[in-house]
């Protein structure tokens, strides 16, 4: 959470550009990644935070404190951006037809070359789970949000994301598994 | 992938520094130096002829683009005390242009072997002159152009300090001196650091600092606007309808 | 390593700050509408009451001001547009397209080949631009490429 997010959060819904800045500042690298995971292309990304954060400032004024924090709310805005995208792709992305050029991540650019394709093996592998899979494996294993965040980010008990988190990373290796054969 | 659209003034200003790129159809392409290539084949006289034709081409480019240069810095509407700057600007660019006539003279008398020594050291030349004295050149004109925004910016100021003082007479919020304080710092921010940029052409520093100088009183001008839009914003809940 | 540590390395995954820098000025460029707050609350009562209050104080204000009930030289003349939007809007649209300008530095401009302007239109990244823009704008066929009188001089040099 950023110093004094509850007073920059109050006058942001008041209408103070210079109150969402700062908010903005703080939370996009984490958006920009979440988002960046799910859909592998940095232009996509790009455009998809692009309108979270534009949504967010939009709506801003119905934004009501209830005890979770403003992340979550952002979180929430860019899962149903990332479905908003596919749909209006309109088609089956099938992975094994896609061109490999197309998961070129240049936001990995400074990572050295091994790092660099062991995470794009796995961001691959992330790309073919079912969405709140992918979310889960985000949120709890790359962002380490706490468990109580996270399921309301995914709108589910705790019990349900501990269970979900599981299943995900049994599923995320099986498949890296595969990948290796 | 989203982009700004800009008016037709930024086309103006950009299309003024391009145009000093490719000045009256000077326009070299990669089958030019193709040709040359390919002159070699057919024999050293015919080289030489194609070598000396494109070089002579190059150079000459490279005069009408500081040419070209220096008419839209001799365009731009100064004040006295940046026509100093402006004046400076100018003669260097008068020595640039000399100076492409000089090699261009080397050229008619030169061999093979003659004009890639030239080529050689007018691209060095460029390197470690011109391209600084174009990069200064495009960052004046830019700040000649900026100028007037810090004047708007002070007259906003004005505007708004009068503004905040009546409704505190009134018995308005306290947030909104706050919001001014802000404000004021960073317009007088925004003003010194133009003051600096200014100074900075005057001692001839490097391109890339006097460009820093620039940005950093644009962007303080920016965020003293992102506080009257806060003021703005309080000034609205507080009067219902517009008078 | 182990996929818990490469998942841990996305972390360090960080957005272009050029891009990050261009999505901040044009969200902030938008300007949200106040909200209208529900008053449920008897204190959110009270406090719009207060504010109300003031209100129709500052209006009579600018009524007798309007009609000459106050001796003028007490009072600042107050003029609405000191802080009407559209036109903040306006000037704060020109000082960015300043910051845009000034970002795109003459280095750029002197290693790419090709930056057109088309209508006044700024086409992002020049060095995007130079690559992504139809040769048909360029006035080149796709053999031949418009080259710069550096690139003209080194090949001459060879």
């Amino acid at each position: 959470m950023l110093d004094g997010e509850q007073k920059l959060i109050k006058d942001a819904v008041q209408g103070k550009s210079s109150a969402f800045g700062p908010l903005y500042d703080h939370y996009q690298p984490m958006i920009y990644r979440f988002v960046f995971v799910k859909v592998g292309r940095r232009e996509d990304a790009e455009d998809i935070t692009h309108q979270v954060f534009l949504a967010a400032w939009q709506n801003i004024g119905s934004y009501k404190h209830r005890g979770h924090p403003f992340s979550s709310w952002l979180y929430q805005i860019a899962r149903n951006q990332v479905v908003d995208h596919y749909r209006a792709k309109k088609s089956e992305i099938s992975l094994e037809k896609m061109d490999p050029e197309y998961f070129v991540a240049p936001a990995t650019a400074h990572f050295d070359l091994s790092t660099k394709l062991e995470m794009e093996k796995v961001r691959v592998a992330i790309a073919g789970l079912k969405p709140d899979y992918q979310d889960v494996i985000v949120l709890r294993f790359i962002e380490d949000l706490p468990l109580k965040e996270a399921a309301h980010v995914l709108e589910k008990s705790e019990g349900a994301v501990k269970l979900m988190q599981h299943r995900a990373i049994k599923e995320l290796q099986r498949m890296l598994e595969q990948q290796k054969n | 992938m989203f982009f700004l659209l800009l008016p037709p003034l930024a086309g103006i200003f950009l299309g003024s520094v391009n145009t000093a790129r490719a000045a009256d159809n000077c326009v070299i392409t990669s089958s030019d130096l193709d040709a040359v290539t390919a002159a070699a084949a057919q024999g050293l006289m015919a080289e030489l002829a194609a070598r000396r034709a494109l070089l002579t081409r190059t150079i000459a480019c490279a005069k009408a683009e500081a040419q070209s240069l220096q008419n839209n810095l001799n365009g731009l509407s100064v004040s006295d005390d940046e026509k100093t700057i402006r004046a400076q600007l100018s003669d260097r660019l008068n020595d640039a242009m000399n100076y492409y006539d000089l090699e261009l003279e080397k050229v008619g008398g030169a061999g093979i072997t003659g004009t890639q020594i030239i080529a050689k050291e007018v691209f060095a030349w460029r390197g470690n002159n011109y391209n600084f004295l174009a990069a200064q050149v495009a960052n004046f004109t830019l700040w000649v152009k900026s100028q007037n925004l810090f004047e708007t910016a002070l007259a906003r100021l004005r505007s708004v300090e009068s503004i905040v003082s009546f409704l505190e007479q009134a018995g308005a919020q306290n947030e909104l001196r706050s919001d001014l304080a802000s404000a004021q710092v960073l317009v007088q921010d925004a003003r010194n650091e133009n003051d600096s940029a200014r100074n900075a052409f005057l001692q001839s520093l490097p391109p890339d600092q006097t460009l820093a100088l620039i940005q950093q009183s644009l962007q303080s001008l920016s965020d003293a606007y992102q506080k009257f839009f806060d003021i703005s914003t309080v000034v609205q809940t507080l009067l219902p309808t517009k008078p | 390593m182990n996929l818990f540590q490469i998942l841990k390395q996305f972390k360090n995954i960080e957005p272009d700050p050029a891009f990050k820098e261009t999505s901040r000025r044009a969200i902030l460029a938008y300007r949200p509408v106040a909200p209208t707050t529900h008053l449920w609350s008897a204190q959110r009562t009270l406090w719009r009451i207060i504010e109300t209050g003031a209100a129709v104080a500052l209006t009579g204000f600018f009524v007798l001001l309007i009609t000459g009930a106050f001796s003028g030289s007490r009072f600042v003349p107050v003029q609405y547009s000191a802080v009407d939007p559209q036109s903040l809007h306006a000037e704060a649209q020109a000082i960015d397209i300043q910051i845009q300008l000034a970002n795109v530095t003459y280095a750029e401009s002197a290693v790419e080949s090709t930056v057109q302007t088309a209508g006044g239109k700024l086409l992002g990244n020049p060095k995007k631009a130079s690559s992504t823009a139809p040769s048909a704008a360029r006035g080149t066929t796709e053999a031949t490429s418009t080259i710069t009188i550096d690139q003209a001089l080194q090949g001459l040099s060879q």
